[in-house]
């Protein structure tokens, strides 16, 4: 299992404002975490401090702590019933190693640690330039505990700001074909972003735009979401599908991956397709392995999980969509407008955005969205009746989407958080809203908690199971009608 | 709010909620306002963490089933329920829920309010 950090950019800032002396000397604190499991890494999303107080610490160039202030830490983390994490800085920039003195303190209580809380102490170290460097201290046997390294640390809120694990995760290097992106905003951006792992749930027409850039600016590691087919109605929005993949009835993320391949220029350059819908728990889990997830989703329930993976889990979610309205003779476009925006704390979520009703969440739950006689049963002005994916506005959100990932990972002048982009066709005007979420949200409550949150959001989803066993079904017939012809048996 | 907080409320406002298969919630409930003022029916809906309940199943049926949508409140969007027997399902889905304080309260509030016809 992978592991990894994550931070919300205000107790990041808390933590800097701490550890980092004005008189150059190292500093330390304790803090609480969730765990957020996903796939394939488990990720500890610290989510509050816990200051020293007078006298819990000597600080002496270096810095150490008295038993007191442990015993205080590990009682609040017990009580809280999360797990404990300690901060401490080191005078230089970067990922930072350990010293023996480090290894030492923090091995001799991971285990005090992990028998009060159930959960592996977190070491983390901050360099002087806001860097962190992390590792897990894993139980392995009777007393015996052992260091596992994080791959990676992320800073979430107004920007993603990840400090990835060299040995782990190393610089990628750069061929030709990636010249013309690093002259823009240089090669350091270029290896952060080239490190990401992105998710994009929903392989149609927003998604497949939006996967085919990432794969061509240079993201090694990309995650498709979609449980659905590729179909004759979809051909004029779907990039790189084909009349033969629909006859097929194949899989959208199985034939983007494959054309994605084609694409990328990164080497390496991993496509992982997933035949799943996020609202289902492996699909959650899957997510969870992302760093940062693009919402090209149309129906309310993967919004909402998006949503709640956005500040439960500190994943950031870029989304966006699209609003049509034919004029009533039929002839032309009475009103377009498209907008795009980022989800994660300090910024407003999407359900404060309007862009899903949670009373919708609530439907699509109980199956009634995928009845087509509840569908038809609804009145034409229904949203759920209006099909708006069109391919040139598809590409205006999915441009819009991606200069917002742009915004955030790549070091800029300007105002990282531009809040909500919304454009209107008629009158050609780009607005931007960045007012907060409600005051009453319960996603802003919820930053950090991850697993230890006790809400589900997860749930059975008949529609992509159905489509699985059909994908198996015609699975076992190709390979009986192949067995046949070979003259063997099933 | 957690379906469990959720349940809790509404024994707290005096009812007494029964969980069913596939997420529903069934109670005794007596109608409040309305054509069916004081008549004792079993009410019912879907419930899962955050979000509001579905709109209510009601048995015995009250309304005559009229899947479209093509006519207003009361008459329109009345289903067949999948809770089978003499259940009947009334797509009247809580649109309002994030502008209220998210509770059981709030919900009943809602239900009362589509009881309020004659």
């Amino acid at each position: 299992m992978n592991k990894s950090v994550a931070i919300p950019t205000q107790v990041h800032n808390q933590a800097v404002a701490h550890l980092l002396r004005r008189d150059g000397q190292e500093d330390l604190c304790f803090a609480l975490w969730n765990p957020s499991q996903g796939s394939i890494r488990e990720t500890a999303l610290i989510f509050e401090l816990i200051p020293p107080l007078q006298g819990d610490r000597e600080v002496h160039g270096n810095v150490s702590f008295l038993p007191q202030y442990f015993e205080r830490a590990v009682m609040l983390a017990r009580n809280r019933k999360c797990g404990l994490a300690i901060l401490h800085s080191h005078p230089s920039p970067g990922w930072q190693g350990m010293s023996g003195d480090d290894i030492r303190a923090e091995e001799r209580h991971a285990p005090p640690t992990f028998a009060a809380t159930g959960f592996p102490l977190v070491g983390l170290t901050l360099g002087t330039d806001g860097a962190w460097s992390a590792r897990f201290w894993n139980r392995t046997g009777r007393r015996r505990y052992k260091r596992k390294w994080c791959e990676a640390v992320r800073v979430v809120g107004t920007r993603l700001v990840v400090t990835y694990n060299q040995h782990l995760l190393p610089r990628p290097k750069f061929r030709d074909k990636l010249a013309r992106t690093i002259s823009a905003w240089g090669e350091a951006p270029q290896e952060d972003l080239a490190r990401l792992k992105i998710g994009v749930a929903g392989a149609g027409s927003v998604g497949s735009i939006v996967a085919e850039a990432l794969a061509r600016m240079g993201a090694s590691h990309i995650d498709l979401f979609d449980f659905d087919i590729v179909e004759e109605i979809n051909l004029d929005r779907l990039l790189h599908a084909t009349a033969a993949d629909a006859a097929q009835g194949r899989l959208k993320v199985d034939v983007m991956a494959e054309r994605l391949k084609q694409s990328a220029t990164s080497e390496p350059f991993q496509v992982q397709p997933f035949d799943l819908s996020v609202v289902e728990e492996t699909g959650f889990r899957r997510a969870l392995d992302c760093d940062i997830i693009f919402s090209c989703v149309d129906r309310p329930w993967p919004r909402y999980v998006l949503n709640f993976i956005a500040y439960a889990h500190l994943i950031p979610v870029i989304d966006g969509g699209i609003r049509l309205e034919r004029k009533a003779d039929g002839l032309g476009l009475k009103r377009g407008t498209w907008k795009a925006h980022v989800a994660a704390p300090n910024r407003r979520c999407l359900e404060c955005l309007g862009q899903y009703d949670p009373a919708d969440v609530s439907l699509e739950r109980a199956g009634l969205l995928d009845d087509p006689t509840y569908i038809a049963g609804l009145p034409e002005t229904s949203h759920f009746r209006s099909h708006e994916n069109v391919f040139p506005f598809s590409l205006s959100v999915a441009s819009m989407e991606l200069m917002l990932l742009l915004r955030m990972v790549v070091p800029h002048l300007g105002n990282s958080n531009i809040g909500t982009q919304t454009q209107d066709f008629a009158s050609g005007i780009l607005d931007m809203d960045t007012q907060p979420c409600h005051p009453e949200c319960p996603f802003c409550k919820m930053v950090g908690l991850g697993d230890n949150s006790g809400i589900c959001v997860t749930g059975q989803h008949k529609v992509a199971e159905v489509a699985r066993e059909h994908q198996r079904s015609k699975r076992r017939k190709t390979l009986a009608h192949w067995l046949k012809r070979f003259g063997l048996k099933w | 709010m957690k379906r469990t907080e959720f349940l809790a409320q509404l024994r707290e406002l005096g009812f007494e909620p029964k969980d069913s298969p596939n997420m529903f919630v069934t109670f005794p409930y007596t109608i409040q306002v309305g054509r069916f003022a004081g008549r004792n029916i079993n009410l019912g809906f879907q419930l899962h963490d955050m979000n509001p309940p579905t709109g209510p199943h009601v048995s015995p049926r009250l309304l005559p089933l009229h899947p479209g949508g093509d006519i207003p409140h009361p008459n329109g969007g009345v289903h067949v329920s999948p809770l089978g027997g003499d259940w009947q399902y009334w797509s009247r889905p809580f649109q309002n829920w994030s502008k209220t304080d998210r509770s059981a309260k709030a919900y009943m509030a809602h239900i009362t309010a589509l009881f309020d016809f004659q």
